[in-house]
């Protein structure tokens, strides 16, 4: 037992293992360093460092009970826990905890699907289930339902909507904690909480109707440390009969600004999916000219841009578009978003994508014949987990920065330039610089990537990329762009630029802490959110 | 560690209590059964020498191109629900990268890592994948 957790005595942490193995099976309470190196954070930009942050042993309960049993064992030995659900959110911290020493929860065995209704659209799941398993549960049975997944399937429809993670399909359905409705919580004293209608003894709408009376504290069980999340519902989406896609592409770099407002519209009515931005001037990065270009300080004027568009031949911009419905439907749509933006944006051009009747086969799903190069993850579009991400990401991986953004063509331009000339002495590659366009994956505002590599066995390129992150938080808050999902290492300072009244914000998130765990056992630190005991005067 | 692993879960899953003598020979025994069955190899079709690799093996070829996601939903994740058997394979790191964190889940671990260059100047890996846990199904099926 080399890891102890902070304060624990060996006797005492012995004491507790063996509690655990009372509790759960000795099978299932992990302690040696093989077991334990499932555990760490692969892409951790601090591996092997003193200020990785590893657990000190892992336990595995089966059922709620288990897990209940567990949060008693943890309060009468004062250890930190830290639930995890299938423990794949690399990028994000993977399944290591904020404090080294705690004993990690991994609540894989915790997998059943309990159920999908394909008439009222709904799932629910506990956390070990993956969106490999929801799928295959639907795939099956014939359900005429979809669920809405990020880039990996591997992960958790728990763990990812706890997150906040995102998805493809419809602006509804890709908010993955919006689309939740109703969760199952073990609490800090062990006591198991239902929210919304599942409070109600005998309700068969805990799936239907998130709120119940009173209020509702779903909210706060996500990217945070209150409780342990058991159950969880899940809305989904109807199967839609027909998919049709279509390509825009606007001549001009101000252009950006009334597309956005168009395709915010279009969005916002529920007309169109995920509208996936790109700039057709990428390729010209080749041009060494051109890259100087795009990452000048200060940003390059609009007439030097749509000068070099000009001479290419190439538009400023393009957007291409996704449609769900009927057949009928998605073509009076495109129809509708084509006029639209032609007629509002002179020199615009629209271009047919594919049209495609649901269920697709497997060629179509491997979106190699559209019309024009599509950035569209059409897998994801279809709501169908996958781990083909993985190969444009090597064993050392990444870390990530994701700034929320206003949905606007100015937006863009400011922080294409902010944060371009912020980072641009970085040796890393530019992740903003003047084409560079948002992700449109939260249903309601823009979000931007920075994701700088990892090398495991490069430790003062580790360096440079954490004091890389650290400057992009810092610049990006003061530009009013907050991060919206960070590692465990980085969430410290992200919670501090949520900072409006003298960090009124965090000062209830503690309140709330040291009332419901008073012995600050779960995930402390998580969130930014520090019980008692672990804060610093 | 490993070893120490595969002879202590391979003890659990005959059923024998850790004794000295006999029941190190029966773990052993047992953890040998375990990884024995082997349950194909994956050629990674990025690497000519993956496939050259695959030629010299017996048994069920799986291909991949840098995406594991068949190999996993179609194959792997019904197999590796029961606790015995190893994969073996000649891939790019990224798919060793996603097949070790599948087999971790399911109570296996890769027991045997050789890096080479592949013919096209790029890292190849050789690599064994071995349930070394008796429980790795039970984990899956919770």
């Amino acid at each position: 037992m080399a890891i102890l957790p902070p304060g624990v005595s060996t006797k005492d942490f012995t004491s507790a293992v063996e509690a655990f193995r009372a509790a759960v099976g000795g099978d299932w309470v992990f302690t040696g360093e093989d077991d334990l190196n499932p555990y760490r954070d692969s892409f951790s930009t601090v591996w092997d460092t003193p200020e990785e942050r590893r657990g000190s042993a892992a336990v595995a309960p089966a059922t709620v009970e288990e897990v209940q049993a567990i949060v008693r064992i943890a309060n009468q030995y004062r250890i930190p826990l830290f639930p995890i659900s299938t423990g794949k959110n690399f990028g994000y911290g993977g399944p290591s905890p904020n404090v080294t020493g705690s004993v990690i929860v991994d609540l894989k065995r915790m997998n059943r699907v309990i159920e999908v209704d394909e008439k009222r659209h709904f799932a629910l799941v506990e956390p070990g289930v993956s969106y490999f398993d929801l799928y295959r549960h639907i795939e099956e049975r014939g359900l005429k339902v979809w669920i809405d997944c990020p880039d990996t399937g591997w992960g958790s429809p728990i763990g990812n909507a706890l997150e906040r993670g995102i998805g493809y399909t419809m602006g509804y359905f890709r908010d993955h904690f919006g689309a939740s409705c109703g969760m199952e919580v073990v609490l800090a004293n062990g006591e198991v909480m239902r929210t919304g209608m599942g409070a109600l003894p005998g309700s068969k709408s805990w799936q239907e109707y998130r709120h119940g009376f009173g209020p509702d504290p779903a909210g706060l069980f996500a990217q945070s440390n209150f409780g342990i999340v058991t159950k969880m519902g899940f809305r989904l989406m109807p199967q839609p009969e027909h998919y049709r896609t279509g390509l825009i592409t606007v001549p001009r770099r101000r252009d950006l600004i009334p597309l956005v407002e168009i395709v915010n519209y279009l969005s916002d009515c529920a007309m169109i999916g995920e509208a996936v931005y790109a700039s057709p001037l990428a390729p010209l990065r080749a041009n060494a000219a051109f890259q100087q270009l795009i990452t000048k300080p200060g940003g390059p004027s609009d007439g030097e841009m749509d000068a070099v568009a000009a001479e290419n031949n190439l538009p400023s911009w393009q957007v291409e578009l996704q449609f769900y419905g009927p057949e009928a439907t998605c073509a009076a749509n495109w129809d509708y978003a084509r006029q639209r933006i032609l007629t509002a944006i002179p020199g615009a051009r629209a271009v047919d994508g594919e049209s495609l009747k649901v269920p697709i086969s497997q060629r179509q799903m491997d979106n190699v014949d559209s019309p024009y190069p599509s950035h569209i993850r059409r897998h994801g579009a279809f709501g169908k987990p996958s781990l083909g991400i993985w190969k444009i990401v090597n064993k050392n991986g990444h870390v990530g920065f994701f700034p929320i953004v206003p949905r606007s063509g100015e937006a863009v331009f400011e922080i294409q330039r902010v944060l371009g000339d912020a980072l641009r002495d970085y040796p890393i590659p530019s992740f903003f610089n003047a084409i560079t366009t948002p992700l449109y994956w939260h249903s309601f505002a823009f979000q931007f990537v920075f994701a700088p590599p990892i090398q495991r066995d490069d430790p003062k390129h580790n360096a440079m990329v954490h004091e890389a992150m650290l400057k992009a938080i810092e610049v990006a808050a003061k530009h009013g762009w907050g991060d919206y999902r960070a590692a465990p290492i980085y969430q410290d300072q992200v919670a501090d630029t949520y900072s409006f009244g003298n960090h009124a914000l965090r000062r209830f998130h503690e309140t709330i802490k040291d009332a419901v765990d008073p012995n600050g056992i779960l995930a402390p630190g998580r969130g930014g959110v520090w019980p008692r005991r672990f804060r610093r005067a | 560690m490993i070893r120490r692993e595969v002879l202590k879960l391979g003890a659990m899953a005959a059923g024998v209590a850790m004794l000295p003598a006999a029941a190190d020979a029966a773990a052993e025994a047992a953890a040998r059964s375990a990884v024995e069955h082997l349950e194909g190899f994956v050629v990674d079709d990025r690497f000519p020498h993956s496939l050259s690799l695959a030629e010299a093996m017996p048994g069920l070829r799986h291909r991949v191109d840098g995406d594991v996601t068949a190999l996993w939903y179609d194959h792997l994740d019904a197999v590796w629900r029961r606790p015995i058997g190893r994969l073996e394979g000649a891939t790019g790191e990224d798919v060793l990268f996603v097949l070790e964190r599948l087999a971790w889940d399911r109570g296996r671990r890769v027991i045997d890592r050789r890096v080479e260059i592949g013919a096209e100047g790029r890292p190849l890996v050789r690599w064994t994948i071995a349930s070394i846990a008796p429980n790795a199904g039970v984990m899956a099926r919770g």
